[in-house]
Order: C-alpha cells, then sequence, then structure tokens
C-alpha cells in the first residue's frame, strides 16, 4: 500500500491516463489517501467544495436530494474522480457521495490540485479533455431526450 | 487634577515645595561649621604653629573655653559655660586638628545628607511627572491622539523625562547649597583681606558672566539633538510597524540609507556640541589655574609686608580651593536648567491637552435599561481635510431592539455609529442619550451602559480571559484597611507622596457585578456562554487542548488527567474506533508519529532535543551509531531525498507546493542533489555534514502519512531500541532537556491534548480527527473535565495585537469583551468583516435575540439585510436617505451581499467571483454556521456518525 500502488490507480482515470508517472506520484503524495467503510459519507451536497477525490478501491453511490427526496443517481467505481467541478468552478457539492463498500480514496485539496494545474499544463489539458468529454456526453443525451 | 503646569520651576515647587523646605533647611544648618572649617586653618597655623597663644610665655593655655556675654541691655554678665582644658602646644596643635578632622567629617556627613534627600525627592518627582504626562495622554480626544506616533511618545514619557527627574532634584537645593557655600567662602576672604577678596570675586565673576555666553550656542545645539534623537526613534518604531512592507517591497536599502542619513546629521550635530564642550571646558581650567597664582604673589606679597598673617594666607588658599567648584557646577546647574526647562517645555508642549471636563453622571441608569431613546439632531462630521464624512443627520430611536444603519460602505452609517459611540468626538449636532448630551456625560458613565466594537480590535498581549474582561476594570477596588503589611505600607506612602494611584493593578479590580457573576470561576463560564454565542466556543476549546499546563506537579490533577485518558480509551474501544488511535507504547514502534518523535519517545524542553536538532547532538548521535541505525536512518534520508528529486523536478521554486508537502525547501534541493550525487559515485566521500543533513530528512518521516515504503521492521526493532538506550544513559546535564513519555504520568513539557489521548490519531482513515475528538469531548464532559480544559483555553497567550490569533478569533474576543460587561446598548461598526459570511449573518442573528429588550446599533457593510430590523437607517453618501420600520419595510431577504463586504473590507482577500451573491453560497436557510470549512467539517463528522449508527 504505497505510492506506487496508488499511482498505478490514478493511470486508470481517465484525465491522467497520459500524465508521465513521476507527476502522477507528485499527485498521490500531494493528497490524503483515506479508507472508508461502507456507508460513510465522502462529502454533503451543499457543502463548500474544498477537495476532489479519486476513488482507488471499492466503489461509491452518488446521492441527490431534492426537498425531502433522495434519489440515488448513479454508481461509480475505481478510477472515478468525484467533486472536481464544484472545486473548479467554486460551486457547492452538488451531490452527496457515500462509500457503497469498503472504499480507498484520494483526497487532493482545492488549493493542491489547483497548483498542480498550474504547474503542469498536460494535467490542465487532460482535465479539459475529460470535461469536454462529458459535455459532450450530456449533448448527446439532450438530444436523445429531445428527440 | 490640574494638568502640568508649563513653567519646570512651578511645577516642581507646587508638587515639593515641603522635601525643597526640609532641605534648604539642612543647608543652612549646615554653614556655621563650614564656616568654622574655614576659620579653623588660621587658628593652627597662627595659635598652634607660630605659638602666637603662647607668647605671653606661659607652657599652657585655656582652651576651647566657652563663655556666654549677655548683651549690655540685659546687664552684660559673662557666664563660664566650659571652664575650658589647660593644654600645651603639642597637645593643643593636635587637638585643633582633631576639631578640624572632626568638621570635616559632619561637613562630610551634611553633603551626604542633602544628597541623599535630592535623589530621593528627585525620584519621587519623576515618577509623578511620568505619571502625569500618561495621564494627560488619556485625556487626548481620539482624533488627536491619532496623530501622535506611539514610539515618540514612549520616548518622551520614557527617556527624555529621565534627566528631568534627576535635574528637578538639583533645582532649588543646588543653588541654594553651593551658592550659600560659595558666598560663605567669599565672605570669610573678605574678612581676611579685602584685595584678596576682590580679586577672587573678580575672577568667579568673569567665570560667571564668559561662560554661560560661549554655553548658550551648546544649549541651541542640544535642542536640536533631542528633536532629531526623537525623530529617530519615531522612525525606527515605524521600520518595525512596517517591516512586512518594507519585505514585500525590497526597500531595505532605501530605509537604510534613510536612517544612515539621519544619524549622519545627528553626528554632526553631536560633532559640534563637543567642540563646544571642550572650549568652554579649557576656559574653566585655565581660570581655576589663574587664580592661586594671584593668590601665591599678591597675598605672599601682603604677608610679607605685614599687612596678611601667614595664617590669613593659608586660610585664604585653602578656603579658596573651596571655591572654584561650587561656582563651576552652579554654572552646570543653570546651563541645566536652561537645557531642562527647554526639554520640559517641549514635552509639556506636545502633552498640552485640557482635562476633559469632568462630564455629567448618567441621570437615570434605569431609565435607559429600561427604555434606551436616542436623539440625532443635525449631526455634521468632516474629516481632518475638511470633506464632509455625514451631513445634517437626523433621526431618533424611541425603543429597544436591532437598529441598522444601512447603505454602502463609506455611505455615512459607520460614521454615525462611530460618534453614537463617542469614537469620534468633533461635530457638530447634537447627540442626546435619554435626553442627556453625550459629550458631557462622564466616559465611566457612557461605557457601563454602552459597548462599541469596531473593525480593528485592539487586544493586549496577554491572555484570551485577560483580554475579555478587560472592560470590567472601570472603577479602582476598595483599599484594604489596617493593619498594612510592612511593604504595602511603604508602596502606599510612596504613591501617595508622587501623586500616583494608591491601587496596584494586581488588586482585584474586576466589576463581578457588571458581569451578572459571583467570582472568578463563575466568570469564567460567562465568557464561555458568550463564545459560544459568538460561534468562538470550539476554538477556545481546541486552543485548551494545545495548552500546555503543569499538572504534573499537582499529584491529584495529574492522576485525574490519567484517568480521563482511560476512559477515552475505553470509550474508543466501546465504540468499536479503537483503530483510529494508535497510543504510545515504550516497548513499540508508533507508526503515526515521525521517527524522530519515536527515537525520542518524550517532549524536549527547549531546545536541545528539538526535532532539528537531534542529529547533530553529540548525545544523539553516539546512541543511534552504536548499532548501525545511524547508517539505517541516513539510508532512509537519502532515498526520501531522491524521490522527492524525482517527483518536484519541474516544480518551479516558490510554488505552495513545497511549502505543504516537501521535506525539503525549494532552495534545499541543489544541495540535496549534491548530496545524491556523492552517494552514488561510491566513492565514500559522504561527509558527516552529509550525513546529519540526511537522517535529519528521515526523522520527519511518517510511513501512512508519506507511503514511500522506507521502513522496515529490523528498522522499526532498532529505533524502539536506540529509544531506550536513549533514556537510560541520558547524563545528568541533558535531563532537563527532555521530558520522556511515561504511560503512568502527566507530561508537563506536552499539551493536554497528548496528556488526554497519549498516542497519535490514525492517518489514513477518513475523519479520524473529528471521531476522535467528539469522543474526546464527551468522555472530558462526563468526567467533568471539559470545563477545565475550556479554562486552559482562556488562559491561551495571545501575543502582541493578538497575532497568535486568527482574524475572526481576534474578532471574537473583542466582541465578548464588548458583552461581558451587559451594556445596554451595543454599538457594531464593521466588527463581523474577519467571520465569514454566513458566520457573521448567524452571529448577528443571535446579537439581535440577545438584545431583544435592549439596544443594538449596527453599522455592517454588506449584511443590511441579513436578518430582521425594527428600524432601518438608509444612508448614501453622507446622508440620510429614509427610515424603515420593521414592520412597514419589506421583510429582510436574509441575504448577506458579499460585494458590499468585500468592499468594505479592503484588507480581505478578494472574493471567489464579482458577482459572489449569496445564491452562490450555501442556501441561508441551512443550519449556521455551514459557510465556514472549519464547521462543515464538523457537521461532516456529525452525519457520518448518524449514517454509522
Amino acid at each position: 500500500m504505497t505510492i506506487e500502488s496508488e499511482v498505478q490507480s490514478l493511470r486508470q482515470v481517465s484525465m491522467f491516463r497520459d500524465i508521465d508517472p513521476a507527476k502522477l506520484k507528485l499527485l498521490a503524495f500531494t493528497s490524503d489517501r483515506l479508507s472508508y467503510d461502507k456507508g460513510d459519507v465522502l462529502f454533503h451536497q451543499h457543502e463548500i467544495s474544498d477537495s476532489t477525490y479519486v476513488i482507488v478501491e471499492g466503489k461509491v453511490e452518488v446521492w441527490l436530494s431534492a426537498g425531502q427526496e433522495r434519489i440515488k443517481v448513479t454508481e461509480l467505481g475505481e478510477g472515478a474522480m468525484v467533486g472536481e467541478m464544484g472545486v473548479l468552478i467554486d460551486q457547492p457539492r452538488s451531490a452527496t457521495i457515500v462509500a457503497g463498500s469498503h472504499v480507498v480514496a484520494l483526497k487532493i485539496a482545492r488549493e493542491v490540485f489547483f497548483d498542480l494545474l498550474r504547474q503542469f499544463p498536460q494535467m490542465s489539458l487532460a482535465v479539459m479533455r475529460d470535461l469536454a468529454r462529458r459535455l459532450d456526453a450530456t449533448n448527446a443525451k439532450l438530444l436523445a431526450v429531445t428527440r | 487634577m490640574a494638568k502640568i503646569d508649563k513653567s519646570f520651576f512651578r511645577y516642581v515647587w507646587r508638587n515639593s515645595r515641603r522635601e525643597q523646605i526640609t532641605i534648604l533647611a539642612v543647608v543652612l544648618a549646615s554653614l556655621p561649621l563650614y564656616f568654622w572649617s574655614l576659620d579653623l586653618p588660621k587658628s593652627i597655623v597662627n595659635d598652634a604653629i607660630q605659638g602666637r597663644a603662647f607668647k605671653n610665655g606661659s607652657a599652657t593655655i585655656k582652651a576651647f573655653k566657652i563663655v556666654l556675654t549677655l548683651p549690655d541691655f540685659l546687664g552684660g554678665q559673662s557666664y563660664e559655660i566650659f571652664r575650658g582644658l589647660d593644654l600645651e602646644r603639642v597637645t593643643y596643635l593636635f587637638a585643633l586638628s582633631m576639631v578640624f578632622f572632626v568638621l570635616v567629617l559632619i561637613n562630610g556627613g551634611f553633603k551626604w545628607l542633602i544628597n541623599l534627600q535630592k535623589g530621593v525627592m528627585g525620584e519621587r518627582m519623576l515618577r509623578r511627572l511620568r505619571f502625569d504626562l500618561v495621564r494627560q495622554l488619556t485625556w487626548f480626544a481620539p482624533e488627536e491622539i491619532r496623530g501622535m506616533k506611539p514610539a515618540e511618545a514612549a520616548s518622551m514619557i520614557n527617556n527624555e523625562v529621565e534627566p528631568i527627574g534627576v535635574f528637578i532634584g538639583d533645582a532649588f537645593v543646588q543653588p541654594a547649597f553651593l551658592g550659600t557655600q560659595a558666598l560663605t567662602a567669599l565672605a570669610y576672604i573678605l574678612v581676611q583681606s579685602v584685595w584678596l577678596g576682590i580679586a577672587a570675586g573678580g575672577i568667579v565673576a568673569v567665570q560667571g558672566v564668559i561662560i554661560p555666553i560661549l554655553r548658550r550656542e551648546q544649549i541651541r545645539l542640544g535642542k536640536r539633538r533631542q528633536i532629531a534623537s526623537r525623530q529617530l526613534a519615531g522612525r525606527i518604531g515605524e521600520i518595525v510597524e512596517s517591516s512586512p512592507a518594507i519585505r514585500a517591497h525590497a526597500t531595505d536599502l532605501y530605509e537604510r540609507s534613510e536612517i544612515g542619513s539621519r544619524l549622519g546629521s545627528l553626528f554632526f550635530i553631536r560633532l559640534d556640541l563637543y567642540n563646544r564642550k571642550f572650549a568652554v571646558k579649557f576656559l574653566n581650567n585655565l581660570l581655576a589655574q589663574l587664580t592661586p597664582f594671584f593668590f601665591y604673589t599678591v597675598g605672599g606679597y601682603l604677608a610679607l609686608k605685614g599687612r596678611l598673617d601667614v595664617g590669613q594666607l593659608v586660610a585664604v588658599i585653602a578656603a579658596y580651593r573651596d571655591l572654584p567648584p561650587p561656582v563651576k557646577e552652579l554654572i552646570d546647574w543653570d546651563q541645566q536648567r536652561n537645557d531642562v526647562t527647554v526639554k520640559y517645555e517641549q514635552i509639556i508642549e506636545q502633552f498640552d491637552v485640557d482635562q476633559p471636563e469632568e462630564g455629567e453622571d448618567l441621570a437615570a441608569p434605569d431609565a435607559i435599561e429600561h427604555c434606551p431613546k436616542i436623539t440625532v439632531d443635525a449631526l455634521s462630521v468632516v474629516d481632518p481635510h475638511g470633506t464632509p464624512l455625514v451631513e445634517n443627520v437626523t433621526f431618533s430611536i424611541e425603543r429597544p431592539g436591532h437598529v441598522t444603519l444601512a447603505g454602502p460602505p463609506g455611505s455615512g452609517g459607520e460614521i454615525v455609529a462611530r460618534a453614537l459611540a463617542h469614537q469620534i468626538t468633533r461635530w457638530r449636532g447634537s447627540i442626546r442619550l435619554n435626553g442627556q448630551d453625550i459629550s458631557r456625560l462622564r466616559s465611566i458613565s457612557l461605557a457601563t451602559v454602552m459597548a462599541y466594537a469596531g473593525p480593528e480590535p485592539v487586544l493586549f498581549p496577554s491572555t484570551i480571559r485577560d483580554n475579555v474582561v478587560y472592560s470590567l476594570r472601570r472603577t479602582p477596588p476598595q483599599l484594604s484597611g489596617p493593619p498594612l503589611a510592612k511593604e504595602e505600607a511603604k508602596r502606599r506612602h510612596e504613591a501617595e507622596r508622587s501623586g500616583n494611584p494608591l491601587e496596584a493593578p494586581g488588586d482585584d479590580w474586576l466589576d463581578f457585578a457588571a458581569a451578572g457573576v459571583k467570582d472568578a470561576v463563575e466568570l469564567d463560564h460567562r465568557i464561555l456562554e458568550l463564545f459560544a454565542l459568538l460561534g468562538f466556543d470550539d476554538d477556545i476549546y481546541r486552543l485548551g487542548l494545545l495548552g500546555k499546563i503543569r499538572a504534573g506537579d499537582d499529584e491529584n490533577l495529574g492522576r485525574q488527567f490519567i484517568a480521563t485518558r482511560e476512559v477515552i480509551r475505553k470509550r474508543l474501544a466501546d465504540e468499536g474506533k479503537s483503530r483510529l488511535v494508535e497510543p504510545f507504547d515504550p516497548q513499540r514502534y508508533n507508526s503515526n508519529s515521525t521517527i524522530g518523535e519515536n527515537l525520542l519517545f518524550g517532549e524536549p524542553v527547549g531546545e536541545v532535543f528539538a526535532e532539528h536538532n537531534l542529529p547533530s547532538n553529540p548525545y544523539v548521535s553516539k546512541v543511534i551509531d552504536a548499532d548501525g541505525l545511524a547508517t539505517r536512518l541516513a539510508t532512509i534520508g537519502l532515498r526520501l531525498a531522491e524521490m522527492m528529486l524525482e517527483m518536484f523536478a519541474g516544480v518551479q521554486a516558490g510554488n505552495p507546493l513545497y511549502e505543504r508537502f516537501s521535506f525539503l525547501a525549494a532552495g534545499d534541493l541543489p544541495g540535496f542533489q549534491e548530496i545524491v550525487n556523492r552517494s552514488r559515485s561510491r566513492r565514500r566521500s559522504e561527509t558527516s555534514a552529509d550525513r546529519d543533513r540526511l537522517i535529519s530528512l528521515a526523522l520527519s518521516y511518517i510511513e501512512p502519512r508519506h507511503r514511500l515504503g522506507l521502513l522496515d521492521e529490523p528498522t522499526r526493532q532498532a529505533i524502539v531500541s536506540a529509544r531506550l538506550r536513549l533514556r537510560e544513559m541520558i547524563p545528568q546535564s541533558l535531563a532537563s532537556s527532555v521530558e520522556f513519555y511515561d504511560p503512568s504520568a502527566y507530561c508537563n513539557a506536552a499539551p493536554v491534548r497528548d496528556n488526554l489521548l497519549f498516542g497519535r490519531v490514525a492517518y489514513g482513515i477518513a475523519n479520524a480527527q473529528e471521531q476522535v475528538s467528539a469522543v474526546m469531548k464527551s468522555a472530558l464532559a462526563d468526567s467533568g473535565f471539559l470545563n477545565t480544559v475550556y479554562r486552559i483555553g482562556l488562559d491561551y497567550q495571545i501575543g502582541s495585537h493578538g497575532r497568535l490569533l486568527f482574524p475572526r478569533q481576534r474578532a471574537a474576543v473583542d466582541l465578548a469583551r464588548c458583552l461581558v460587561k451587559n451594556p445596554t446598548i451595543l454599538v457594531l461598526d464593521d466588527a463581523l468583516r474577519a467571520f465569514p459570511a454566513m458566520e457573521a449573518k448567524a452571529i448577528l442573528e443571535r446579537l439581535s435575540d440577545e438584545f431583544k429588550h435592549r439596544l443594538l446599533i449596527t453599522a455592517l457593510p454588506g449584511l443590511d439585510d441579513a436578518v430582521a430590523f425594527d428600524l432601518k437607517i438608509r444612508f448614501d453618501k453622507g446622508r440620510l436617505v429614509g427610515i424603515d420600520k420593521g414592520g412597514e419595510a419589506p421583510a429582510p431577504t436574509g441575504e448577506v451581499n458579499l460585494s458590499a463586504r468585500d468592499a468594505a473590507a479592503e484588507k480581505r482577500s478578494a472574493a471567489p467571483s464579482q458577482e459572489g451573491e449569496a445564491s452562490e453560497r450555501p442556501k441561508p436557510s441551512e443550519e449556521p454556521g455551514q459557510g465556514s470549512p472549519d464547521e462543515a467539517r464538523d457537521d461532516d463528522g456529525a452525519v457520518q456518525r448518524q449514517v454509522a449508527e
């Protein structure tokens, strides 16, 4: 359970696939490795976005609440990144993330995330690419719905 | 209390008349004996040595016969009081000499007595003068005192006054003492020989006239020097205060050159002074040497001619020896007088302020308590440049509740708030509190009913508690009656003689009644209640846990702490959370501590065993060298350095990542690169300095936190066994520099928290800190220890200007200070700017509730619409533009106007976004405090627990 194994996990994140291993090591080193039991909450909807998480082990559930209702939107597994959107645009958390099993995650503090993006253009590019890909996917869904 | 006299001598005379007169009486009493001591040499030479008393052939004479002869109009009889002694010539000589010797002793004694009295009086007057100056300092209006430089005022009261104090002792006594002595000597010479008297008098006159003229220039230079050095002190003070700006703009060279040129001009003034001083000295010496020349020639001539006998000549020369020193000292005195009066006048001018009028007491404090009414009529305030800040503002507040002075920053509400609280005193128009003009109220009357918190809290370098209860130190305590301890009686006597207050600050000044409590313990509870209101109680708890107390010295308290430690441990076990804390065990490696902490297994006292000093400490290196541990650690350090170099390659120096994560600063990287290169080249050129640096690197490594896989089991074992040796073999001389952990004892050197946990919270488990904190807090509450921890938190030293606290903590301390005295009216002038928006709103809500039946007046930019109000007075560009009543106006939206807040708080860093409206933030309807990152985390912990259950 050293940094080397975490680097392996990070490489599975689509965003980081093309990034130099030494830089991924730095990313792992500058983040906190945290373990959660099933049912533990990574963060709550509406909280301040102070960090992003990369799931290294296990799976998490994404919950949305509106008024009294709570709906489980989706599940994410190893290699998923959560919470980065809120950090990027300085918005509160848009969903609640709950550990769906035993979970190990890397927590990257907001400032560190920005420092890394600033320092390494290829990391910024990777984030941009990922966001563009998601936007594209959303557009596709929208199109499917409106049709 | 009158203000200080402008005339130096009047001030001195008025305040030390009795002492001066006493000393003058002693001076007069000393004169007859002095005269006799001048005359005695004549008798010794003429009667004893030359034998004139034995001229008629008798072998003995009646010496020291004392006969009292009444004047003729009383009958003219003579009474023999002492029959005298029959003495031979030699015996007579010895007797006279003995008398002379005794007279010398007595005169010396008089001098000693006079000097002592002078000194004591001078010190008393100095004390009085300094006290009076400080008192006048407190009389200045707030507008005036802002223009004064603190360092200059301090320099004046502290240093410049010093020579004045010394001179005060001399002010009257010195001329009287020296003058009468000189006159006596001169009179004696005149009696002996008119010619010699005239010569001596002439030379003294020359001395007295010419030298002061020469010295006039010296005085002028002295004045210039005083002003220049005071400005220098002011500049040095400025440099200290502006050091962040100097650093930020790298203007140190400029500042230094400025100081350099000031020192230069000071030097030239002093040089001129020296030139003058030695010229005067030369002249003085010349005149002093010239007179004996006259006496030997003219006096000798007169003696040869028989117009003067030898005894007289000897006595005249002896008397003359006594003449120049007093004259010289008199001239010195005169110069000092000039100097000191100028200095005195200059200082007094700086402190020229009239005592504020005594002022009225509140006519009906109870009425204000029940129904505070404020009437503002045509209020106008201008700034020092004449720009109007508010113009012609008229409104009245008729009933209790929350009054908000609304408007964008700079629109005038804050100025009105300051005027209401009498923080501004120069205004036109009137402000009345229940009918009384507040500018005529006694300040203590106003302070009792009103509290004011401004944007910049004024805090003192003391504990949090001291800072809060400051507002309760208004009225002097009752002085204890007799009998007094000897020391105390002496202290009070001296205080009285120099016009100082009799109460000491150590006496109990705290007005418990004003705080609504009985004693210090209740007061602490009250303070904690207030801090809870201000959302500061968790901080206090945390500061308490970080506090260090000497519980180990108190067996009982120490035992209680250790018992609590067991309770916490058991509770963690009961809740299945034991894995969250790894306890300290003398026999086991603690993987959540650094290698250095594991090695020392104790708390360093002072610097000797501080982690960064361990590798170079000869004793430690001897211990770790013994079984090759040093080599293992150096290897870890080397691997660490290699990894850092690999990971941080390409990260620019100055990137905050270094500060946060790297074991080394950016500047150290090249040095470590060299060390790594050297060790790779296998040329065994590794120096001991290299090794110390590598070990030092290794000592801060924590495996579960840094996860670099550098520690193996044998190394852990080696560290534990080195730890045991380190403790066993420690030399006596080092034993006091470390307090080793002992599971059965309280460690004084370690913070309370470490003593309660006696272990480290594990890394890598989500929310471990929060969970442990919660368990610890509930265990403390159950064992009745929570309050102890809070009270330790109140003992936290906040540093100069409260620099050891965060801005919001400083603001909370200031607000608590306002609240603790239970004011009827609370004025907040941008006092919540240090809090995050949501927290500010929550605090304001709670305060508004607290002051439902009192009066809360707020001028808080950005929070105008945050909470409900009873009266809203709207300002724009210094004018009142509207008044809304709570019921009529649209209900407050509960929104926090972030841009207004940011505009108001120039000092705070820019808001995240321009359009930063409240809608972006967590919804205001959420739990208060969610806006703050700290509390969000706490909440996390709470929810975490709920879900787990």
